[in-house]
C-alpha cells in the first residue's frame, strides 16, 4: 500500500518515528491501525446501542 | 510527456505492507464514507496524530516539565554520570542556542542537509560529536530510561533541524 503524505505531515510523522525508534512506514501503519480499531469500536458500539433500541 | 501531478503539493509517498484483508476492511470503510482509500487513510493518520497530541497534554500537565523531570533524576545518578550528563547538557544548549540564531532561509536549507555557511558547518559538527558522545558514553554508562528519554529527544530535535541522518 502506498501512503501519500503532505510535507507538513511527513515532517511531524519522521519526527514522532525517530523518537520512537521506528521508521516512517512502521509507525503511519501503527497511527492507521489504531485508528481503524477506534473507528471499528465505534461502530460496535453504535451497533450495540441500535440493537439495544430494538 | 509526464502526467501532471494529482496532488499539487510537494509531499512525500511512504510504502508499507498490509495484508490483503485489511486493505480490503479499508476499502470497505472508505466507501462506507464516501471517500477514497488514500482520503480515508489521510483522515486515519491525521486523527491519530491529533488524539496523541491531545493525550500527550493531557498526560504531561505544565506543573512537571521535562526539565524538572530531568533535575530530579540528576540527583538519583552517580557523581560521575551526573558531571557526564551535565557536561553532554551544557554542549547541547549551546547548540541549541546556534541553531536559535540562524536566519529561517539558513535553516531551511541546513533542514535539508545543504551547507549554507561556516556557522551551519560548526553546529553540524558539534551535533554529530554530541551524537556520538551519546552512542558511547551517556547511553553505555548513564541507564536510566527518563534521563535517555529526555537527552535523546533533544538530540533527535537537533539532528533534524540540522538535516543530520538519523
Amino acid at each position: 500500500m502506498t501512503i501519500y503524505l503532505p510535507a507538513d505531515l511527513k515532517e511531524e510523522l519522521a519526527g514522532r518515528a525517530a523518537a520512537r525508534r521506528m521508521s516512517l512506514s512502521e509507525y503511519a501503519v501503527s497511527l492507521i491501525l489504531k485508528g481503524l480499531y477506534a473507528e471499528k469500536d465505534e461502530e460496535a458500539k453504535k451497533n450495540g446501542k441500535a440493537k439495544e433500541a430494538d | 510527456m509526464a502526467r501532471p501531478r494529482k496532488l499539487t503539493e510537494r509531499g512525500t509517498t511512504v510504502s508499507a505492507y498490509v495484508p490483503l484483508s485489511l486493505y480490503s476492511e479499508f476499502q470497505r470503510l472508505a466507501r462506507s464514507k464516501g471517500l477514497t482509500v488514500s482520503e480515508y487513510i489521510y483522515r486515519l493518520i491525521a486523527e491519530a496524530v491529533q488524539k496523541e497530541k491531545a493525550s500527550a497534554a493531557v498526560a504531561d500537565p505544565p506543573a512537571d516539565p521535562p526539565e524538572a523531570v530531568l533535575q530530579g533524576v540528576l540527583k538519583t545518578l552517580e557523581p560521575l554520570d551526573r558531571e557526564r550528563v551535565v557536561l553532554f547538557m551544557k554542549r547541547l544548549e549551546e547548540a541549541e542556542g546556534r541553531l536559535a540564531k540562524l536566519s529561517p532561509d539558513e535553516l531551511k536549507l541546513a533542514r535539508s542537509g545543504r551547507l549554507t555557511s561556516s556557522e551551519v558547518d560548526n553546529i553540524r559538527k558539534t551535533v554529530i560529536s554530541l551524537r556520538q558522545t551519546y552512542e558511547r558514553t551517556i547511553k553505555r554508562n548513564v541507564r536510566v530510561p527518563d534521563v535517555l528519554d529526555i537527552i535523546g529527544e533533544r538530540l533527535l530535535e537537533l539532528m533534524k533541524e540540522l538535516g543530520v541522518p538519523v
